[in-house]
């Protein structure tokens, strides 16, 4: 078996007395897209943000590409405090920032879209190919780094081109409809030229047109740039339409794994979507 | 098209030409010509006459170019009846009262016409640019020179330019902070104060020393260095300054910042005037006696050349990323963008700006005491960054430039009691030009949140478009 492309080793995130994730174990081989689906609540945006180094976990580790890149154990008042379902701690100590995971080849886009407000399209995308500059301060304030730059140009003008934004370059990023915004987000994503991408829900708003339409985008972008996705939906056709494997947590727990169709009959699924009937 | 620019561009270096030879001539010629204008040698006969002579002889002699003048005007007002000026003798006196001037302008329309060659030869659209940025900072200085020499350096208007351009610089820098990086600092003047001592204490005249720093047995510092070392030096010790705040506090959310640099800005100005350190600072007394710039060009060149640094930095990609930052630090976090570091980048190259313009600032007043840097004067570069626009670099000049003339010059008659006929004005007396300029601030704070530019820049290109015209540009400065 090949190394999978993003393994999570019981990831543990607890704020204050509450375990937002608790134990999730999971892992997304190459080439795959994995959809993370649960209730409102469940705890999926905080999962990605423990992969992507905006929270560190309380627990457990995250292995990208074989390398390990966070790694944590409850350590002082955590220590008394921690609820956890699984209590064995590992023993390194890795902590990264965001911007160093971006570096490796993680990129992301957000629930709530963020895009750079006062900047226009092209230059949203075009702040995203920073990341890997050659040139420094000096070199670059003094355009001795004119090749790269004119190289970084290019590579963001692709990418708009590759989301079909080209004709919309120099309208400022925030002037965009909705879902134009949202390709936007993700055309930035890919400007840093990652080799996994993380979607968290990327359909959030939009109508059942523009979402047949994304998901068309998602498996195309995916060839096209040889990309392993790993996404957070709650549009069911969606997910149930591109994706190779699904997650399933509810509080914080992982409570189906499988193929979509396994999934759709998944009993625990289904009380956790649409609750118990109790007599 | 082309063949256009290129012939304009002859006529132009012809006319250079021809003004570079005139004022060159006219300038070693004055004897010459006072024997032309007065061809029968009354001169010589006259006792009154030779006099006045003689003095234009020795003043000219002295190489007092002021002098000269003035002499050459008291013998020509008193002898006009007997001088005989044909217009051969007037155009020579023209160019040896504005030779420089003339030579100035000459150097102005050479550059214009190199400029209209590059734009005619060059393909490149950003060549053009470059182009005309070329010719509008040529303009700019050639108006400072000719207005230098024809107001005279110690007029309210040269004041007013001076003081405008440091300003501008130092408004600038803190714009790069607060404008183009969002993080909000107050220490402005601080760095001004390292800055500007730092480039005292290092060009203060050997020879004067002793007497500086009488109380100090004069002084620890005793070798003088060039003034631009000593200015570059002033802001490496700034930015040093920076980086060791910055070490803490930027790893903060950024209203932490705000608090530190206030606090930074009050402590170094009392450790500045600490008795203990009199050998290097002179506690609390004045550092004066080192050099200063004699000319108003000295600060426009050295402010321009900083603003156009600091202008091509934030159009590179260190620029965007730092506006990345200003508009939301977690995105930008997440396309790979450190936080810190760029942060840091930025507060430290800020400082450094700050530290030249203190530097400037102390030729400009020809005195230092660390006293006078309070953070009064980091609010007034704050607001003359709002009242030009977060975010505009051009709106930043321009705003100093306004609020300097506005507060040493236009609003000086609200300081002074005013009587019309029997009725004496209102109000009218010392003081109340601050009051008159902190309603105007409010006012524009209230209702003008944007400022002049709001976050755009002033450019040739978007005059152009405003005339309903094409044409390519740059922006200003």
């Amino acid at each position: 078996m090949t190394e999978p492309v993003l393994a999570l080793k019981h990831i543990t995130m607890q704020f204050g007395g509450v375990v937002a994730v608790d134990n999730l174990t999971m892992h997304i081989n190459k080439d795959e897209i994995v959809a993370l689906i649960g209730p409102n609540g469940a705890g999926k945006t905080t999962a990605f943000n423990c992969i992507t180094g905006v929270y560190t976990p309380t627990n457990g580790q995250v292995y990208y590409e074989g390398q390990l890149i966070v790694s944590n154990r409850p350590e002082g008042k955590m220590k008394a405090l921690y609820a956890g379902s699984y209590k064995e701690y590992p023993r390194e100590v890795v902590v990264n920032t965001p911007d160093r995971i971006t570096k490796k080849g993680v990129a992301r886009t957000f629930q709530n879209i963020r895009l750079f407000k006062t900047q226009t399209v092209f230059e949203n995308v075009l702040i995203a190919t920073h990341l890997h500059k050659t040139s420094n301060l000096f070199t670059a304030a003094l355009r001795f780094n004119h090749k790269e730059e004119r190289q970084m140009r290019e590579h963001a003008m692709y990418m708009l081109e590759a989301v079909g934004l080209t004709a919309m370059k120099d309208e400022l990023a925030t002037s965009l409809p909705y879902g134009m915004q949202r390709r936007l987000e993700i055309a930035r994503a890919l400007a840093t030229r990652p080799r996994l991408l993380l979607l968290d829900e990327p359909a959030a708003g939009m109508n059942p047109q523009e979402t047949e339409s994304l998901a068309r985008f998602i498996v195309d972008i995916r060839q096209r740039f040889d990309l392993t996705i790993f996404l957070i939906e709650h549009h069911m056709d969606l997910v149930m339409d591109i994706s190779d494997r699904i997650y399933v947590i509810d509080f914080g727990r992982q409570i189906a794994t499988g193929i979509p169709e396994e999934i759709q009959d998944n009993q625990d699924v289904i009380t956790a979507y649409l609750g118990v009937y109790e007599e | 098209m082309k063949t256009l620019k290129i012939v304009l561009a002859a006529l132009l270096v012809a006319c250079a030409v021809l003004l570079l030879v005139f004022s060159l001539q006219a300038r070693d010629s004055l004897p010459g010509i006072l024997d032309r204008m007065d061809p029968q040698q009354l001169a010589d006969q006259d006792t009154q006459m030779k006099k006045a002579r003689d003095r234009v002889d020795n003043a000219l002699l002295e190489g007092d170019r002021e002098k000269t003048l003035r002499s050459l005007d008291r013998y020509m007002e008193g002898f006009r009846e007997q001088l005989t000026l044909d217009s051969q003798v007037q155009m020579d006196l023209f160019f040896f009262r504005n030779g420089p001037s003339m030579i100035a302008l000459a150097l102005f329309l050479l550059v214009v016409a190199g400029a209209l060659v590059l734009a005619a030869f060059s393909r490149r659209a950003k060549v053009k640019k470059s182009a005309l940025y070329l010719c509008l900072a040529a303009a700019v200085y050639a108006a400072v020179y000719i207005l230098e020499n024809t107001v005279g350096g110690n007029s309210m208007l040269m004041t007013v330019l001076k003081k405008g351009a440091i300003y501008a610089l130092i408004a600038v820098s803190m714009n790069l902070l607060n404008g183009f990086t969002g993080l909000f600092s107050l220490g402005q003047a601080g760095f001004m104060l390292i800055g500007a001592y730092t480039y005292a204490i290092f060009t203060i005249e050997t020879a004067s020393r002793n007497q500086v720093y009488q109380y100090y047995g004069g002084g620890l510092v005793q070798f003088m260095l060039p003034p631009l070392v000593a200015i570059v030096l002033a802001g490496l010790a700034a930015a040093f300054f920076a980086f060791l705040i910055g070490l803490p506090v930027l790893r903060l959310k950024s209203d932490y910042l705000a608090i530190a640099t206030l606090g930074f800005a009050e402590i170094i100005r009392a450790v500045f005037q600490y008795d203990g350190l009199g050998p290097i600072t002179n506690g609390s007394n004045l550092l004066r006696k080192f050099t200063v710039f004699g000319t108003a060009l000295y600060p426009f060149v050295v402010a321009g050349v900083c603003i156009a640094l600091i202008a091509l930095l934030i159009h590179s990609t260190y620029g965007r990323a730092f506006k990345a930052i200003r508009d939301d630090e977690i995105a930008a976090e997440a396309m790979g963008i450190n936080l810190y570091r760029h942060k840091q980048m930025a507060f430290v190259i800020s400082s450094f700006f700050a530290g030249v313009g203190g530097a400037l600032l102390a030729m400009y007043q020809t005195t230092v005491q660390a006293a006078a840097f309070t953070s009064a004067m980091t609010y007034e570069i704050l607001l003359i960054v709002v009242i030009g626009g977060m975010g505009s670099i051009s709106g930043s000049v321009m705003a100093s430039f306004l609020f300097v003339a506005a507060s040493e010059w236009w609003l000086r008659f609200l300081d002074n009691k005013t009587v019309i006929g029997s009725f004496e004005v209102p109000l009218l007396r010392s003081g109340f030009r601050m009051v008159a300029f902190s309603v105007v601030i409010m006012l524009v704070v209230l209702f003008y949140r944007q400022g002049i530019m709001g976050d755009k820049e002033l450019s040739l290109s978007r005059i152009a478009r405003r005339l309903g015209r094409r044409k390519e540009g740059g922006s200003h400065d």
